[in-house]
């Protein structure tokens, strides 16, 4: 008897320490998250002397210099429009197609769906390196070479086989075969269904694709690198910030703040693209 | 079309609803008929024209000496014995499944740290997000960061030489013996947060009496996490693995580009980063074809190995 009345006292005293332990353990990990964002913001604000006393030290000085620099050099006002231009083509592209395919794979179950469902989700696997050869030499033997809208379509297309999956997954789970029959014995046709329930239904998976899609159409390089190339006036921030390197006028200072200047966007849906993949893969995987 | 199809329906309905109507009306009215085509028909054409029609199309033109633009002769296997006679392509080859090595790292870092903080962590929620930082930052403009972190003469070797080690400063991304190590923990760095947050939300839907059942018989945290936690998300443990491979394969470009261009010699480049080289550098673009179609033939080998394992490891689960 004695002894069942020790335990509990002693489990809770064991989880007491193993509490602070992983918590030691988590804030570990999460140093090399945080310290090369701090050496990127320290770089990127501190004055040249002081970062050559030491590159890795405590900055001792403050200055906007070389963002201002960066901004005017390598242009990137024009490139984070650009950037803004190419994302909101490919979010466009990408959602309102992910959302009408997803919607008719839940509806529609007949023999042949899954398999076609899985030839175009396995568009995913397809190497996009060889797939943009083709499309390369189509857009320049049209003229369009440097042209952001059609790099959009590109990177939203890219992100598609994602997409549509993504939405047809998370509308298994959240749409019930009832809610889809009474909302077309009403007599309302398979569009009006899919505006009335479809849509609203998958705002949640939309959102989580919007997401993704301007995430990674925002850190693309090698979409950029070859249809845009030709065309500084069309370079995106990842372009024109990885650009800069190659040149011998800007100073690593310099590249610090361009890099600076073009991760800070993304942050504006960190929190959304988070909560989408939690629900999209989690729950998924588990049902 | 639509308006014809729904009125002869409806008349239909009414003529004989006694006999066998529930069934196929229900059927009918979930699948929308015919004019719910036109739902699918975007995804359909916008992945047939930019996907597979250029895929096909590529694998036709790795039979040619193809000069865009201009005139393409046929030259039959040429493309694929030169590549399969230079010592280049090899090396990039071996490059792809040396990066494949970081697979265990990348799949197990993250199950063990989810596993970690599902309970008992003040604050688990605030350490995911901060994990999961580098999934919304370009891996182009986040491969610049690293490349300055890791120069010869940047903040990480003057603080290894500021606490006397001396001896493990070193130029990491020009030399060989390091150059594809640091680029597995740097895609461990990328991936982490990822991981972590698809393995938590995995574990949150396990019933957590199977956790308290274990711990009353005394199981301890690693029993737990192999015995329970691991089996019990299987899925998502595998379905990380799918996307981790495909991303070693197909999206490592931006990271070699910018890292490493790579260098030194080829020791750090990856299949994709070779391709965009030919066709977009230097102009070889029937041996970039052929790359392109070895790259898919490789793809189609691993997923089928993987398919080959995890069929061979349910054969045994399900037998013992």
């Amino acid at each position: 008897m004695s002894g069942v009345a020790v335990s509990p006292a002693r489990r809770q005293n064991s989880t007491g320490r193993r509490l602070t332990l992983r918590t030691v353990i988590a804030v570990l990990i999460a140093v090399p998250f945080i310290v090369p964002f701090l050496f990127l913001i320290a770089t990127a604000t501190r004055e040249h002397g002081d970062y050559l006393d030491s590159p890795g030290g405590w900055p001792r000085s403050f200055t906007l210099d070389h963002i201002v620099d960066a901004w005017q050099q390598a242009d990137l006002g024009r490139a984070l429009v650009n950037t803004l231009l190419m994302c909101l083509v490919a979010c466009l592209v990408c959602a309102s197609t992910s959302l009408a395919g997803g919607y008719f794979f839940r509806i529609n179950q007949a023999r042949w769906t899954g398999p076609a469902r899985m030839l175009l989700g396995a568009g995913y696997a397809i190497p996009m390196v060889a797939w943009l050869i083709p499309v390369f030499v189509i857009v320049a033997q049209a003229g369009w070479t440097g042209n952001i809208y059609v790099a959009g379509v590109v990177n939203g297309v890219s992100s598609l086989p994602f997409g549509f999956f993504f939405v047809h997954t998370f509308l298994k789970q959240s749409l019930t075969d009832e809610v889809i029959e009474a909302a077309t014995l009403d007599g309302a046709g398979v569009f009006r269904a899919f505006w009335n329930i479809g849509i609203p239904m998958a705002l949640p998976a939309i959102s989580a694709v919007l997401a993704l899609t301007f995430v990674w159409s925002f850190g693309d390089l090698l979409v950029a690198a070859t249809l845009l190339q030709s065309n500084t006036d069309a370079y995106t921030l990842p372009l024109a910030a990885t650009t800069l390197t190659t040149r011998e006028d800007v100073n690593l200072q310099g590249q610090a703040a361009a890099a600076l200047v073009s991760l800070l966007p993304t942050l504006v849906v960190f929190a959304v693209a988070q909560k989408a993949l939690k629900q999209g893969f989690g729950g998924g995987s588990e049902k | 079309m639509t308006a014809t199809t729904t009125a002869t329906d409806r008349r239909g309905r009414g003529d004989r609803s006694g006999e066998r109507r529930p069934r196929p009306r229900f059927r009918g009215g979930l699948g929308g008929g015919p004019a719910a085509m036109l739902l699918i028909l975007p995804v359909i054409v916008l992945e047939v024209l930019v996907l597979f029609i250029p895929l096909l199309y590529i694998a036709y033109r790795s039979f040619f000496d193809w000069q865009p633009g201009g005139e393409s002769t046929p030259n039959g296997v040429d493309n694929y014995i030169d590549l399969f006679t230079q010592s280049e392509f090899w090396q990039v080859v071996g490059n792809q499944f040396f990066y494949l090595l970081g697979l265990p790292v990348w799949v197990i870092a993250p199950l063990i740290v989810s596993f970690m903080l599902r309970e008992k962590v003040a604050g688990s929620g605030f350490f995911r997000s901060v994990y999961f930082l580098p999934a919304v930052m370009s891996p182009a403009v986040v491969a610049l960061l690293f490349r300055a972190l890791l120069s010869a003469d940047g903040p990480i070797n003057s603080m290894l030489r500021g606490v006397g080690l001396d001896f493990l400063a070193k130029s990491w991304l020009s030399d060989e013996t390091t150059v594809k190590p640091v680029i597995i923990i740097l895609v461990l760095w990328a991936g982490f947060g990822t991981g972590v947050l698809i393995f938590s939300s995995a574990l949150s839907a396990v019933p957590k009496h199977l956790f308290e059942a274990a711990r009353l018989d005394g199981v301890g945290f690693w029993g737990e996490f192999w015995h329970i936690a691991v089996p019990s998300i299987r899925n998502a443990v595998v379905l990380w693995m799918i996307f981790q491979v495909i991303s070693i394969f197909l999206f490592m470009f931006s990271w070699v580009y910018v890292l490493t261009r790579g260098g030194p010699g080829l020791s750090s480049a990856t299949m994709d980063f070779l391709i965009y080289q030919q066709f977009m550098k230097f102009g070889f673009y029937g041996t970039a074809a052929a790359q392109s179609v070895v790259l898919v033939l490789l793809i189609i080998t691993v997923a089928g190995i993987g398919g080959l394992v995890t069929r061979l490891l349910n054969g045994k689960k399900a037998a013992a």
